[in-house]
């Protein structure tokens, strides 16, 4: 794509596409390392996933600093404008993203015996599958690529799976171990986080669609 | 290759134009353009400097008459009838599509003859009294009776800038006119002078055709509902304004309204 | 144009300040200065001299005109009863009156009278053409036929000179003593600009060539302006931009320079062939001076025309005008100041014009001042060119009151055209 003949408003562009993907990067390492900490019962990193999400909070309201600044004084036209547009709107949903992990990461001193759990296992993969449709999504963001887009929508249907298959298999543990109930209801709720986290993929992917292709992806995908 | 956005609906054509060349000496300035003016809209020429879009403009009302190397070719009707035609009197046409041009240019007489002279001339009204209404109601219109309603003797030039290009429209609007065309006509104002006149052509859009060529991509924005891209002395792409200034077809129009260009 | 700063970045560290008063600036900046002052100081000059010029010029023309204005006049009583001079109202006033107080021996009663008088030298001293004044003041008052009144007579050069102290040694004594008598004076002549032209100096009058200046310029203008202003209107506005026009143009830009005296030959070969008998007439004339004066409001008005904004004239066409109401409604009144500057220009080059006058004919004497267009008549450069050329002491003086005349015409033509000017003057 050729640049723009001020070559001031090219540095901003490439500015909020940097925040973007520096947001992204922690999102994705959160994700992680959150669920890494559940695992282990490590709360030590815990406690840095949980500080390190003001980080992404800050570069949030960077997004939207910069993004209304560019608004106001480049006036951006036709994909300028799609592309503002929908990193301001990406960064709001990156940022959530960071709460979810954040609040799996304060979990994590909440479950006792882990060892036993074998639902425990599930979560990492689920946990990994949200991670790359954040990873392949922020990709399809970096290369205004909508179809890459339209297959992250489509993976989201298996995080819908994992979660439904995890939730039943926490509610059968349950009823067999009352005991556990505690523990399997804060899982119950990362699972949940993750899920949650999965929609998030696919709302930036929509944005992604939109801001290269000016149209939001057919409803069939979702 | 022209594109044309589909699902305008049919809107009439006030003015149709079909394969119009324009050449100054052996030099092509527009090359086969044709569009539809709507009667409903106001219509938007952007494009670089030098695309033809003024040129183009001045074919609606053969103004380029005037000038000695001009040679147009092609299709003009206005109202389906061929302004090129044996039956179309070149001082008619000029009345019936009015021209407000980029620098103000009122007359260097009062205020009250600047506006009285057009319908004088064509024979719109002779007495005083008759001048006196058409005077009152272009100024009204024009958005400029209020300030000037005591002192119409005064010189037309000693207005500012935004009041004096009022005053042309208002001229334009005395004899009137089916058609008004305004070739840059706040290019020469400050900013708030600039959004009188384009309150004004919001007012006047629903009475009169209008079309506007403008450098400025916002003014076409918030004034227009149909925008042509001129580009080299061809049309690029005609639509609603909306979807040429959020999602355009053509690259080279996306190009230009981004600022990409050049 | 820089990037948009989002949080606080740092200002670009400033270049130290260093002194811009070098001593080189310092000498470069007093050269300038006093380049400009005496570049002033030149301008002031060149003004102050030009001025200087004109003054000199206008003084002297008005110190030595003054003298034009008078005349020694002997005051001599008449007895008209007693003289046998009749007449009555008609007879007095009739153009043919002078020739009958001719017949009825004026002269001689004149010369009577002021040899009973004054003494057969004084008497002898009388110009010749004394009498005429006395069969003026008559003709403006015929009641003195029946009265007894005393008239300023002119007397001739010599005695004029003896007033004045010059000539010989008799002619001043008697001056001297008829002045001690309060019989000769130097008195205003305003029949001076009554009278027409004469043979002797203290009986000529500016009237006749004033009047044929006047209705030649007259012819001038009503033949070169209409004409001037058409011609640029047409190449101007109408004619197509091809090599003819470009030839017209350059022959209009050269007939401007063509000298005067070709177009005398012109008017000779032309006008005087056509109307052979109106030699000398202020109608074939002004034909003449209007050939000269039109290239000149040719040029001035294309000029004037090429001078309004084509934004009037795309304005006015734009509303529906016609190209002729294009013109006349707008670019001829916006043009109108320049045009009436180059008439004025060419009208006064015109007014002063001898060399083409004299080839066809109108360097004649005439005595008495033209009635129309048709009558024989001069222009006043050509009295002033007459009189200068004349013997007699007494021409010198008004000669240069002819010119205070023509001067003042001049100023009175240009007032007239630059009030007109500003009347038309607009702002655009």
């Amino acid at each position: 794509m050729a640049e723009h003949t001020v070559k001031a408003f090219d540095e901003d562009i490439t500015r909020l596409r940097g925040l973007i993907a520096e947001m992204g990067g922690l999102a994705e390492v959160a994700i992680a390392e959150s669920l890494d900490a559940l695992v282990r019962g490590d709360e030590a990193l815990a406690e840095h996933v949980i500080a390190r999400d003001k980080r992404i909070d800050a570069l949030e309201t960077e997004v939207d600093k910069l993004a209304v600044r560019i608004i106001a004084l480049r006036a951006p036209m036709a994909d300028d404008l799609r592309e503002v547009i929908a990193a301001l709107k990406i960064g709001g949903v990156l940022e959530r993203i960071g709460d979810y992990s954040k609040n799996i990461a304060k979990r994590v001193g909440m479950i006792e015996g882990r060892a036993r759990f074998e639902p425990l296992t599930l979560l990492p993969t689920m946990g990994e599958l949200a991670g790359e449709m954040v990873h392949d999504v922020l990709t399809a963001y970096a290369a205004r690529d909508p179809d890459l887009a339209r297959e992250v929508i489509a993976t989201d249907a298996k995080v819908d799976g994992f979660y439904n298959s995890i939730f039943r298999n926490l509610v059968s543990y349950m009823v067999e171990n009352p005991s556990t109930i505690s523990s399997a209801a804060q899982l119950l709720f990362v699972a949940r986080n993750i899920e949650r986290i999965g929609d998030h993929a696919t709302n930036v992917a929509e944005m992604v669609h939109f801001a290269a292709t000016g149209a939001y992806p057919p409803e069939g995908d979702r | 290759m022209t594109v044309i956005h589909p699902n305008m609906a049919d809107e009439g054509a006030k003015i149709h134009a079909r394969d119009v060349c324009v050449f100054y000496g052996d030099k092509k300035a527009i090359d086969n353009v044709s569009l539809d003016i709507s009667p409903d809209y106001v219509t938007a020429f952007i494009g670089p400097s030098g695309c033809g879009k003024s040129t183009f403009l001045r074919c609606f009302n053969r103004m380029n008459d005037t000038i000695g190397a001009a040679k147009v070719t092609g299709l003009i009707e206005l109202d389906g009838e061929d302004i090129h035609g044996p039956n179309m009197d070149v001082v008619q046409l000029r009345a019936r599509v009015g021209m407000v041009f980029q620098k103000p240019n009122p007359f260097p007489k009062s205020i009250y003859e600047n506006i009285a002279y057009g319908p004088k001339i064509h024979g719109l009204a002779e007495k005083k009294a008759d001048l006196d209404v058409i005077v009152e109601r272009s100024l009204t219109r024009a958005g400029l009776w209020d300030e000037v309603k005591d002192r119409l003797d005064d010189s037309g030039t000693a207005l500012s800038g935004g009041q004096q290009q009022r005053l042309c429209i208002a001229r334009a609007i005395a004899v009137d006119p089916e058609v008004i065309l305004m070739d840059e006509p706040a290019s020469a104002l400050d900013p708030i002078a600039t959004a009188k006149i384009e309150e004004l052509i919001d007012d006047l859009s629903g009475r009169y055709a209008i079309v506007i060529v403008t450098h400025s991509m916002q003014q076409a924005a918030r004034v227009s509902q149909r925008t042509a891209f001129f580009h080299l002395g061809k049309m690029v792409e005609y639509g609603p304004t909306s979807e040429i200034f959020t999602n355009p077809i053509e690259e080279r129009t996306k190009d230009y309204i981004t600022g990409r260009y050049g | 144009m820089s990037s948009i700063p989002v949080s606080g970045s740092g200002a670009a560290a400033k270049q130290p300040v260093g002194p811009t008063r070098t001593a080189a600036f310092e000498k470069r900046l007093a050269s300038r200065y006093r380049a400009e002052r005496n570049f002033k100081l030149v301008g002031l000059g060149a003004v102050i001299f030009s001025v200087a010029v004109l003054v000199f010029l206008l003084g002297n023309m008005a110190v030595n005109g003054v003298a034009g204005f008078q005349r020694a006049e002997l005051a001599v009583t008449i007895d008209f009863p007693a003289s046998g001079i009749t007449g009555d109202a008609t007879s007095l006033t009739a153009p043919s009156a002078g020739q009958t107080l001719e017949m009825q021996g004026l002269p001689d009663v004149v010369t009577l009278s002021a040899e009973q008088q004054l003494g057969k030298d004084a008497a002898a001293q009388l110009s010749p053409a004394a009498w005429r004044d006395v069969a003026a003041a008559l003709a403006e008052d015929p009641g003195l036929v029946d009265r007894t009144a005393t008239l300023h007579l002119p007397v001739n050069s010599a005695l004029a000179a003896g007033l004045e102290g010059e000539g010989s040694a008799e002619t001043q004594a008697l001056a001297k003593k008829l002045a001690a008598q309060g019989k000769l004076a130097r008195n205003w002549d305003w029949g001076f600009l009554a009278r027409s032209d004469a043979t002797a100096p203290q009986s000529v009058g500016i009237w006749g060539a004033l009047k044929g200046s006047m209705l030649t310029m007259l012819v001038t203008l009503v033949l070169a302006f209409p004409i001037g202003v058409l011609s640029a209107l047409y190449l101007e506005e109408y004619a197509p931009r091809n090599r003819w026009t470009d030839i017209i143009e350059v022959s209009i830009s050269n007939l401007a320079a063509v000298p005067s005296i070709i177009f005398g030959l012109l008017g000779l070969a032309v006008f005087l062939a056509l109307f052979p008998n109106l030699r000398s007439a202020p109608l074939i004339g002004g034909m003449t001076l209007a050939l000269m004066t039109m290239p000149v409001i040719v040029i001035s008005g294309r000029n004037a025309i090429k001078a309004v904004p084509p934004s009037i004239r795309d304005g006015a066409l734009a509303i529906g005008a016609s190209p002729v109401q294009v013109v006349f409604h707008h670019v001829l009144p916006l043009a109108l100041p320049g045009m009436l500057t180059g008439t004025i220009i060419g009208m006064a080059r015109a007014l002063g014009e001898t060399a083409p006058l004299l080839l066809i004919g109108m360097r004649i004497f005439v005595a008495t001042p033209p009635e129309g267009f048709a009558s024989p008549a001069t222009v006043l450069p050509m009295q002033i060119f007459l009189w200068s050329d004349e013997i007699d002491r007494g021409f010198v003086e008004r000669t240069s009151a002819a010119i205070i005349v023509l001067l003042v015409f001049l100023l009175a033509m240009n007032g007239l055209a630059i009030y007109l000017r500003n009347k038309f003057e607009k702002r655009w």
